[in-house]
Formats: C-alpha cells, sequence, structure tokens
C-alpha cells in the first residue's frame, strides 16, 4: 500500500540517533566535564545564602552542568560514562542470548521435531513470569542485603558482572530461540526451499545457503530490539537497587549502611529514583532520559529497518551488504583463515616484541639518564647540614633504593627495596629483621616477599607474621656494612586506611619492608597497631625509582622528577635523611603550590574547589615557616600535602617525611587543625624520632601541644580557644568513662548505655566538677600503644591530657622557655631518637627541677583532678 | 449443521480438555522453576573469615527447604512468612495467604483498569493509524508507540507523579500523586500502567490490518464494492481480533513488570510492591510469584478458549 518512494523516516532518524549514541559512547570520557568518580563532599557558596557551606546533592550550576548525586559527583559526566558501560553491558547480554539461541533456533526449525518442542515449552516456562520479576527472584539474592549479614554480600565486581550478564542472558534466550525457530520453520516452508530440498541438498547447506542469508538481515533488526528489551531490563532492574556494584555498601553511622552507586552506570543511577525523585529531580532525570534516548533511538532503528525489509527484500542496502560478505567469505575462505593466523602471529609477536623493546628502553633511560637525574636532585634545604648532629647521623645512615613498578590494573607495587646498612650498634648481629606493616594492617597479608640477597647472595628468609627475618651466615660485627636486598610484591589494599586506594589513587604509607631498629632492646619488633601510630624506624637516606602508566603522577617524599618512556613514565625521587618512603600514585587530584622562602609547598587536593585548596596550601606554608622560626629551620625544599580517603573511624591525618596525607573528608573547621599538627610532626616525628610504639606521648602529646602553639601564636579568634576546648573534652571524658564503669556494674544494654553518656555529655558535664575516677581504670598517658582500648582513649589521655601538662608545665615557666626548650631538645635529640626521659631531662635543664613533678603528676597517675591552675 | 453441532461439540470438548492439560503442566513446570529460585537464597552460607565473608552453597539445606515448601503446598496452604524477630531470636508470622488476600485485589484493580483502558483506547488508535490516509497522523502514531515502549516506565511514572505535585502545590487537586485508598488512588497509576499496553494493542492493531488488507479475500471485498468501513469492520477486525487476542499473554508478562514499577513508585502496596520490597522471606517470595504465574496461565487459558471460538478457520476444520 504504501509506495517505494516514500522516505523511511524512522530508518533516517533511527540511524542518526543511534550515532549519536555510539558517538557519546566512544568518545564520552573525553566530552565529559568531570571525572565521574569524583566527589565534593562540600561546596562553598556565597556567603549571602547564609550558610557557607552546602553539602550534595548541589542543584545545576556553572561548577555542575546538571547538578550533583548524593555523593557530590558530576550527574552529566556520570551519564556520559554511563552510556558506554550500559551499552556494553547490554550489548553483550544481547549478543549472548543470540549466540544461544540462532543454532538452536535453525536446528530446531529446520528438523522440527523434539528440538521444536523443547525450544517451544522452554519458551513457554520462561516466557511465563515476567522477565524482571525471575531476574530479581535470582538477582536479589547478590545485590540485596539479608538481615545482620548485609553489607558484607558484596561479591566482587568480576563476579558481579559475570553472575548479572549470565543471569540475563539465560532469562530470555528460550524466547530468542523460539523467535528463530518460528521465522526458519516459516521460512523452510517457502517455494525456494523446496526447490533447493528437490536439488538434493544436505540439511546444512541449505541452511547456510538459503536460510540463513534470508534470515540474516532479520538478525540485525532482532540484535537492535534485543539490546533494547535488555537495556530496557537493566533499568527497571536498577529501579529496585540490582546493578553491577550494587553490593557496595558504607557504614555512615553505627549500624545504618547505605547502598553505594559506585560506578558510572546508567542503571546504577536508576535505583536513585524514588529516593530522590522529590528531593532532587535532577539527579533522577538525566539517567532516565539517557535510557529513553538509547532505547528509543535503538526501537526507531530497528523499526526503520523492518519498513526497509518490507519494502524490498531483496534489495536491502543490508541484504546486499550482508550478502556480498557471505559471498566474499566463501570465495576466499582459506585465504581468510590463513591471513587471520598470520594476523594473530603478528599480533602476538608484536606485542610481546614491543614488551620487550619497552622494558630495554626503560633499562637504557635507567642506565643514561637516571644517575644524572638523581645526582641533580636534592632535595636538602641550604644550612640544614649545620645541625650539629647531622654530620654524625649521615654517615651512620642506612642508604635505602626502593625500584619497582606500580600496576593500577592490579593495584600491584613490584619490585626491590635495597639497602646499605651499618652496624652502629655495639653488639654483633646474626640476623636482620625488617617490618612488614601492610601485613599487619590487613589480615589477608598484601605485601609477599619474593627473595631475600644478603651481599648478592640469595639467603633463606623466615616471615612471621608481619616481621621478616633474614638470618646472616656468619655475625656482622659493629662497624661492619652489608647490602641487603628484598624482592616483594605487594597489592594495595581497597582501604580508607594509611596504605589504602580509591577510585583514581593509591597512597602508600607504611608499605614496603623497612629495616627494623636495633637498639638496647635489641630488635624492636613492635607490631602495627590498629589505635595510634607504632612505627619506629631509623633515618635514612632514599633513593627510588618508581614506573607507572603514563596518565599517573607520584608524589612523594623527597624531590622527584620523571622521564616519560613510551606509555610509561619512571619517576625519580632522592631523599635527604628521612625516617620514611611515602608516595602516593594519582590521576585524580589537583595541586596547587605556594613557594616561599626557598620552600616549595603543594597541596594535592579532590572533592574541594579551587579556592579551598589554595587556602589549606596557603595554611601549611604560613604553619611551616611559623615553626621553622620558632623550633629550627625545616630542613627540605619541598612539603606535600595530598588528600586521601580515610575512613571517619581511621586517621585524620598521617604524618610522613616532606609528605602528608590529608582525610578528604574532613569537617571544613577540623582540617585547619590537622594540616599544622601533620607539618609540626615533620619536627616531632621525623628530626627526633621516638619509639611510638613504646611512648606514643613522647612524640603526639609534643606535636599537638605545638600545634596549640601556633594557633594561639596566630591569633585565631576560635583556635586559640582550642585550649579551653581540651580541658572540656578531658573533663568529659573522665565523666564518661567513670559512667560507663558505674553502668558495667549494673548492666544496661550498650545502647541505653550510648543514651546515657550522649544525654550527659556538653555542658552539664562542664558545670560539674570531675567526679573520682574508679579504680584500676588509670588514666594515665604514658604507656605502650597497645595499652590502649580504642582511638577515643588515644584521643582523650595523648592527644588531649598531653597538650594539658605541657600548658600546665608553660604556665610555671617564664615567658619564652618553652621555645628555648624545644629548640635544645631540636638540637639536641635531631636526626636521632629520643625517649621519655630525654625529653623530661630537657626541659629540666631549661625549666628548671621544679618541672618533673609536674610531668610526674601529669604522666604517670591518674590524678583526674589535674586541671590548669 | 451449524457450527456447534453435537460432532463438533464434542471435539470442541476434548480440544479445550488436552489444552486445559497442556497449561495445566505448563504451570507445574513454571511454579516448581519458581519455588526452586525462590529458594536460592536461604540456602547461602556465609561463613567470616577475617575481616570479611565467604559465600558457599548448601545444597542440603536447599532441597530440605524447597521440599518443606512443597509438603506445605501439598497440605494446601502457602505457610507462614516472618515479619520479624523476637528478642530471644523466636520468629512472629503472619500466614502468607493473608498477604496475597489483602495486596492481590489492589494489584487486580489497577491491571482492570488499565487493561480496559488499553484495549478501547489501543484498538481504536490503532484501527484509526491504518485507515487514515494523512502521513502526518501514521508518522505521529509510530512515534507515540515507539516512545511509549521505549521510555523506562519510571521515567512517565515519574513524570506524571511529579507533575501531580507540582499541580497539587499550585493548588489543583487533580489525582493523588502516591499512596492507596479509594477508588481515585487507583486513577493515576492505572492510566501510568495502561500507556505501555494502550502502544501494545494500537500496534499489533495496526501491523496486523496492515497485513490483513493485503490479502486476497480483502481485494474481493473491495472489488464487490464495500465500502472501507464495512471492509475493515467486517472482514478485517475480525481477523485482526485474532492477533490481538494472542498479544494478551505477553501484554500480561509486560504489565506484570510495569505493575511492580508502578505499584513501588506510586506507594502502592499491591502484590508485585510487596514481591519486589520483600527482601529475604522465601515463603512469601514463592507465594507471590506463583501467584502471578497462575494469573498468567488464566489470562492464557482465556485467550486460548477465545480463540477457539472466534476464529473462523477453527470451526471450518471443525465442521
Amino acid at each position: 500500500m504504501r509506495s517505494g518512494s516514500r522516505k523511511n523516516y524512522p530508518l533516517f532518524f533511527g540511524t542518526i540517533l543511534v550515532l549519536s549514541v555510539l558517538f557519546i559512547a566512544i568518545y564520552g570520557p573525553e566530552i565529559a566535564p568531570r571525572d565521574p568518580y569524583m566527589k565534593v563532599s562540600l561546596q562553598v557558596l556565597n556567603k549571602v545564602q547564609g550558610l557557607p557551606y552546602q553539602a550534595p546533592p548541589y542543584r545545576p550550576s556553572a561548577d555542575f552542568p546538571l547538578g550533583s548525586d548524593d555523593l557530590g559527583r558530576d550527574v552529566l559526566s556520570r551519564v556520559i560514562y554511563g552510556v558506554r558501560y550500559t551499552l556494553i553491558l547490554g550489548a553483550a547480554v544481547a549478543f549472548l542470548r543470540l549466540i544461544l539461541a540462532i543454532p538452536l533456533g535453525l536446528v530446531a526449525g529446520w528438523f522440527r521435531g523434539w528440538l521444536e518442542t523443547l525450544v517451544r515449552q522452554l519458551a513457554a516456562v520462561f516466557g511465563a513470569v515476567p522477565s524482571l520479576l525471575l531476574s530479581f527472584l535470582i538477582l536479589r539474592v547478590m545485590f540485596v542485603p539479608t538481615g545482620r549479614m548485609g553489607p558484607n554480600l558484596s561479591l566482587t565486581l568480576e563476579n558481579s558482572v559475570m553472575l548479572y550478564i549470565g543471569v540475563l542472558t539465560l532469562i530470555e534466550w528460550p524466547r530468542v530461540a523460539e523467535q528463530i525457530r518460528a521465522r526458519v520453520t516459516e521460512i523452510s516452508g517457502q517455494p525456494f526451499i523446496e526447490g533447493a530440498v528437490a536439488t538434493g541438498a544436505g540439511a546444512g547447506r541449505i541452511i547456510f545457503r538459503h536460510i540463513l542469508p534470508q534470515l540474516g538481515p532479520e538478525l540485525v533488526v532482532m540484535t537492535a530490539l534485543e539490546i533494547s528489551r535488555v537495556l530496557l531490563l537493566v533499568a527497571q532492574l536498577g529501579l529496585f537497587g540490582i546493578y553491577i556494584g550494587g553490593g557496595v555498601y558504607e557504614e555512615i553511622y553505627p549500624g545504618e549502611w547505605i547502598q553505594l552507586t559506585f560506578y558510572p552506570e546508567l542503571g546504577s543511577m536508576a535505583s536513585d529514583v524514588r529516593r530522590y525523585l522529590n528531593v532532587a529531580p535532577w539527579m533522577v532525570l538525566p539517567p532516565a532520559l539517557a535510557f529513553f534516548w538509547i532505547i528509543g533511538s535503538l526501537n526507531l532503528l530497528a523499526e526503520g529497518l523492518r519498513i526497509r525489509l518490507q519494502r524490498f527484500s531483496e534489495r536491502t542496502t543490508i541484504g546486499w551488504a550482508w550478502k556480498s560478505l557471505v559471498s566474499f567469505i566463501k570465495t576466499h575462505r582459506r585465504r581468510l583463515v590463513l591471513a587471520a593466523m598470520a594476523l594473530g602471529f603478528l599480533w602476538i609477536g608484536y606485542t610481546g616484541l614491543a614488551a620487550v623493546f619497552h622494558e630495554r628502553a626503560v633499562a637504557r633511560v635507567d642506565r643514561t639518564k637516571g644517575p644524572e637525574i638523581l645526582s641533580r636532585l636534592d632535595d636538602r634545604q641550604p644550612g640544614a647540614e649545620k645541625h650539629p648532629n647531622y654530620a654524625r647521623a649521615a654517615a651512620r645512615a642506612p642508604r635505602y633504593r626502593i625500584d619497582g613498578k606500580f600496576d593500577p590494573a592490579q593495584n600491584r607495587f613490584s619490585g626491590f627495596v635495597r639497602v646499605d646498612l651499618t652496624n652502629t650498634s655495639g653488639a654483633g648481629w646474626r640476623e636482620i629483621c625488617f617490618h612488614l606493616y601492610p601485613n599487619g594492617q590487613r589480615k589477608d597479608s598484601p605485601l609477599t616477599v619474593v627473595r631475600v640477597d644478603v651481599d648478592g647472595k640469595e639467603v633463606p628468609f623466615e616471615v612471621q607474621g608481619e616481621i621478616l627475618k633474614a638470618p646472616l651466615a656468619k655475625p656482622m660485627n659493629p662497624g661492619e656494612t652489608l647490602q641487603a636486598r628484598v624482592d616483594f610484591e605487594v597489592i594495595v589494599p581497597p582501604a580508607s586506611e594509611r596504605f589504602g586506594r580509591n577510585e583514581f589513587a593509591a597512597w602508600f604509607g607504611n608499605w614496603y619492608p623497612i629495616l627494623a631498629v636495633f637498639d638496647d632492646r635489641g630488635w624492636n619488633l613492635d607490631p602495627y597497631s590498629a589505635v595510634n601510630d607504632a612505627f619506629y624506624s631509623d633515618i635514612a637516606f632514599y633513593e627510588a625509582r618508581v614506573r607507572v602508566p603514563g596518565d599517573y603522577t607520584v608524589i612523594a617524599t623527597g624531590v622527584g622528577e620523571p622521564v616519560t618512556v613510551g606509555s610509561e613514565k619512571v619517576f625519580y625521587f632522592r631523599t635527604d635523611l628521612v625516617r620514611d618512603f611515602a608516595m602516593v600514585v594519582t590521576r585524580g587530584h589537583t595541586k596547587k603550590s605556594v613557594y616561599f622562602r626557598g620552600k616549595q609547598i603543594n597541596y594535592y587536593g579532590y572533592g574541594k574547589t579551587q579556592s579551598q585548596i589554595f587556602e589549606a596550601a596557603n595554611l601549611a606554608a604560613n604553619s611551616l615557616e611559623y615553626l621553622s622560626e620558632a623550633i629550627g629551620e625545616y630542613p627540605y625544599k619541598e612539603l606535600d600535602l595530598v588528600d586521601v580517603d580515610f575512613s571517619p573511624r581511621g586517621p585524620s591525618g598521617m604524618e610522613y617525611p616532606g609528605i602528608v596525607f590529608i582525610g578528604a573528608r574532613l569537617h571544613p573547621g577540623w582540617a585547619p587543625r590537622v594540616i599544622v599538627h601533620e607539618i609540626a610532626h615533620q619536627w616531632w616525628y621525623n628530626i627526633v624520632h621516638s619509639n611510638q610504639a613504646q611512648e606514643p606521648w613522647v612524640d603526639e602529646s609534643l606535636t599537638n601541644y605545638t600545634t596549640t602553639m601556633y594557633f594561639q601564636a596566630q591569633n585565631w579568634s576560635q583556635e586559640s580557644r582550642y585550649l579551653g576546648y581540651m580541658e572540656d573534652r578531658y573533663r568529659s571524658y573522665i565523666r564518661q568513662e567513670s559512667l560507663k564503669k558505674a553502668a558495667s556494674e549494673a548492666p544496661l544494654r550498650d545502647w541505653e548505655l550510648d543514651q546515657v553518656v550522649l544525654s550527659l555529655s556538653g555542658r552539664q558535664v562542664r558545670r560539674d566538677p570531675a567526679p573520682k575516677p574508679p579504680e584500676n581504670w588509670p588514666y594515665i598517658i604514658a604507656k605502650p600503644v597497645y595499652e590502649f582500648r580504642d582511638g577515643r582513649e588515644v584521643s582523650s589521655l595523648v592527644y588531649t591530657k598531653g597538650v594539658l601538662m605541657f600548658e600546665d608545665i608553660r604556665r610555671q615557666l617564664v615567658a619564652g622557655q618553652m621555645l628555648n626548650f624545644m629548640q635544645e631538645y631540636y638540637r639536641r635529640y635531631g636526626y636521632g631518637a629520643a625517649r621519655g626521659t630525654d625529653l623530661i631531662d630537657t626541659m629540666v635543664r631549661v625549666g628548671g627541677t621544679k618541672v618533673r613533678p609536674i610531668f610526674d603528676r601529669w604522666l604517670y597517675t591518674d590524678d583526674t583532678d589535674a586541671s590548669l591552675r | 449443521m451449524g457450527p456447534l453441532g453435537s460432532g463438533n461439540l464434542r471435539r470442541l470438548g476434548l480440544r479445550l480438555i488436552k489444552l486445559l492439560v497442556r497449561k495445566l503442566t505448563y504451570l507445574c513446570i513454571v511454579a516448581f522453576s519458581v519455588i526452586v529460585f525462590s529458594f536460592i537464597p536461604a540456602a547461602f552460607v556465609f561463613t567470616r573469615t577475617g575481616s570479611g565473608f565467604t559465600m558457599g552453597f548448601n545444597w542440603a539445606k536447599y532441597w530440605e527447604a524447597v521440599g518443606k515448601y512443597l509438603e506445605t503446598l501439598v497440605s494446601g496452604s502457602l505457610g507462614e512468612a516472618v515479619r520479624t524477630w523476637t528478642r530471644g531470636g523466636r520468629p512472629l508470622t503472619y500466614p502468607v495467604a493473608d498477604a496475597i488476600e489483602k495486596a492481590l485485589p489492589r494489584s487486580l484493580t489497577l491491571l482492570g483498569i488499565a487493561l480496559t483502558i488499553a484495549i478501547v483506547a489501543g484498538v481504536i488508535i490503532g484501527l484509526n493509524g491504518t485507515h487514515s490516509k494523512a502521513r502526518w497522523y501514521y508518522g505521529i502514531l509510530l512515534g507515540g508507540v515507539l516512545a511509549f515502549i521505549s521510555a523506562p516506565d519510571f521515567l512517565v511514572a515519574m513524570l506524571s507523579q511529579r507533575a501531580m505535585i507540582l499541580l497539587q502545590s499550585a493548588g489543583l487537586k487533580v489525582l493523588p500523586p502516591a499512596g492507596y485508598g479509594e477508588l481515585k488512588y487507583a486513577f493515576l497509576p492505572a492510566i501510568v500502567l495502561s500507556l505501555v499496553p494502550t502502544a501494545y494493542i494500537a500496534r499489533v492493531t495496526s501491523v496486523a490490518l496492515d497485513g490483513i488488507l493485503h490479502t486476497d479475500y480483502i481485494r474481493t471485498a473491495v472489488a464487490k464494492g464495500c465500502s472501507e468501513r464495512q471492509v475493515i469492520y467486517r472482514h478485517a477486525l475480525k481477523n485482526a481480533a485474532l492477533q490481538i487476542i494472542d498479544s494478551f499473554p505477553a501484554l500480561a508478562s509486560i504489565s506484570f513488570s510495569n505493575l511492580a514499577i508502578v505499584e513501588y513508585i506510586f506507594y502502592v502496596p499491591g502484590a508485585a510492591y510487596q514481591l519486589m520490597v520483600t527482601r529475604g522471606d522465601a515463603y512469601l517470595t514463592a507465594g507471590l510469584a506463583l501467584c502471578f504465574a497462575a494469573i498468567y496461565f488464566a489470562v492464557d487459558l482465556l485467550v486460548n478458549i477465545l480463540r477457539e471460538f472466534i476464529d473462523p478457520r477453527l470451526k471450518e476444520v471443525a465442521t
């Protein structure tokens, strides 16, 4: 009825729309304005609007063209990335269905018989329950938390992808097979097939030469429809919280878990529909419209193709293309196979050769440019060597070389650490020991020692938990040197800890085999502690070579320089005398630098606005300068501050020499304290070291006091009230603890207890005098880190009571004597390790014997009346 | 002899019995597979290992649970679902049949209204689409049908809900945007629910008529001098009706999916809502899924029986 001259609009528009979808799917990552994973946890607003900060989801604005989602990620970018991932998902499922269905459909359609019955029955059975309900029944097991086990049900990504694709394929392929079977049966009734049968053609020949060419163009239509069908199902499942990566939960409050939408996939974005429809419509409309656009264009294309097929069943472009392709393949079958094999071999050879050549290029660069770069790099601040202990420390310091390659796809760093060391102790060594801190942080032992060499010879070694022991063939006498090399592999754990990673960065803190300290206690083998830091190491020189993919940057202790070799970047680093070597491998941080009197302070932030990052860098520069003036010159040229993911219950910041990790999700009012605290650690952890495991107060209390001192010197209106806050906090801790103790005698349920504590904390506590603590609940600071029950106890005692102690001492001293103490302490124990007694002795030298009882009272007694007088 | 003579009646009865047996067999297979799927979650065993959990599948426990459920079914009840656990770890239960009894009428009301709208509107739109010569009408029809088939259901649902909320905040209470109570609460979900079936039926009607209008007997009818109206309503529609009715089981299947979405977004505590929101309980899940399977087969059976009476070819074979 409709003539052939009529324009086929569906085909025209369908093709254009499908091309637009493909364009976004292919070039999306280049178009997307922002990183789809990047979370902006707080946004600075105009102060005119009242609140200075706003939490996500943000409304559409210049920063976020389509607004942001509930975690502060750009909706537009997520949709653009989502088109790619979701289309791949849909296509994979559709192709799998067709691959299963086509052979069965063809065979069943041609031979009929029991196969036909089987296909029809299968289709009837699977068709009876709607595919949404059926896939939901199976998939909900994997994705939906059940009861108390809930949050831990998450599968690995690979498993969940396989399961998702598998289930979506299996539940609908019988229907596709039935469709094809019906069509084949229809075709085989036609005269030209009867003719072929009459000529005596076999089944294979008829299927391949006569039925398949007839079916081919229709299969194209079917594929498009199938993809659109799968996508519709993906959208519907997403609405009910079933999507790839849907097993990831985060505990936002003890006992309260929310399902995270992690991957930028449209199905997962659809899961927000019901929660956010009326709160943040900008979050849910774009993904829904994207689904509409993709499914609609596929359906339109399929419709257009169908019309075209109906009109000229023979002369369609697709039919023609299909036929010529088939005939080409048939005539050149043998040559094609040979060519494919040749190409395959070439490809294998090429990739193999390319890898070999790449390795050789890296080695060549290392030979030629490496030494030159390393000799050029110098992190020493002019005048740093004037420190009285510098020369002696430099002469005895071990020299480390860390060398390896980080593979972000596997999250694996493999390489070696080589250390030249001298026995500077008075005793002979029968073995040398290394800490493997990653194996203490994680139960699953992410660090594997591959081999240990001493002086170039492989030796047997022994790994005891987080300690590596390499026995020496002959005892190493005092003054002797040796070279040890440990080849190791370490998997960066998916943790929000000192050593961890997120989607775009991996941060390496306490991550490699580091030499244990040998002193008069023997080898210090104190294990990793989850509560506070328990790291103790000798000061040393480091050289490092780190290989990463070209789009990554490495930020590390010391100063560095990259060389690009092919698709890789090779970073060289060299440090002055430092305690440790930490680094961050990233492709998602924004850098702001401040140059200040020969020092370079870099702040690498994410999830913050440019001005926030700049403000943080300025604060860092300011405090670094102040502390350099007050205590002694910062000995290095560079200081890096890097935002990393720390879990709310983990550390808020972590100090390493020349590089500092700052929790990216800190409250903006709290962040300045953390920044200054970690910078003060450059003096009271790095230059003047102490055994953090045995005497945590020596560095932490002093560092926190120094922080307070900086803010008071700056006369920050809020921060200078900090001492009062410390006092309140310490008292409320005592109050809560004694309440708990009282409650433990008359047992209450945990939550009731929390209620009591909650209702009693705050103002009421400040007015009441602190109650006497119960017996056997010592509030003493000076104890090993392992004696503290939890982070709260450490923060209330070491970080709070310790500050009050120093403040109490300051009030007994003459003005300026506190600074004199710090300078003296820094001068005497710099580039070495101090003990608590050393600190007290120094203070006594400066302030007289009257300070000793004050130390005793605060440190070793649980005298809770202790307060500032 | 008329089409319903005694011999015919016997043959018809025989065919109907055969049909019934076949459909019941299907129902049993489907019911069994639904039960098998529903009890998968209960059989996963999680053991704590260090920082996380490892997952295992306990086959013995699984078959035991399935067997127990089948026993319950045989004894004529749908079992008891767990509402909550007491502090002592004792389950507080309620009969699944009660839950279904409460929820199912709501779902059926929605479905009933929606399908009525869909059949009436769909057939009218489809018929007009065919015999109207206006190209723009055909274009709009095709576009509209494709749009409704392509739009994820929740897009339409959430847009209409949002529209109602905006209207209500502007002071116009047209239809309640969510919830369930009197009949007026059912209209908005039902209208949204009817969109896809309407598009579907319109499309089936239009395609069916398109095909039929090319056949010889229509050409004969036109040659006889029948008006277009006569041709369509007398000759073509009867044949098209067959194809429309044939599409009902598929339509039911699609509508169940959409029902879940519509109930979820409009907060209608119906059966599909229960099924999707019930996160753990295998008895409730299995009961509801069985319920849907039964409805599907009821529709399927009905369609097949209707066919027997409508299809002129079947009658010819019979006489």
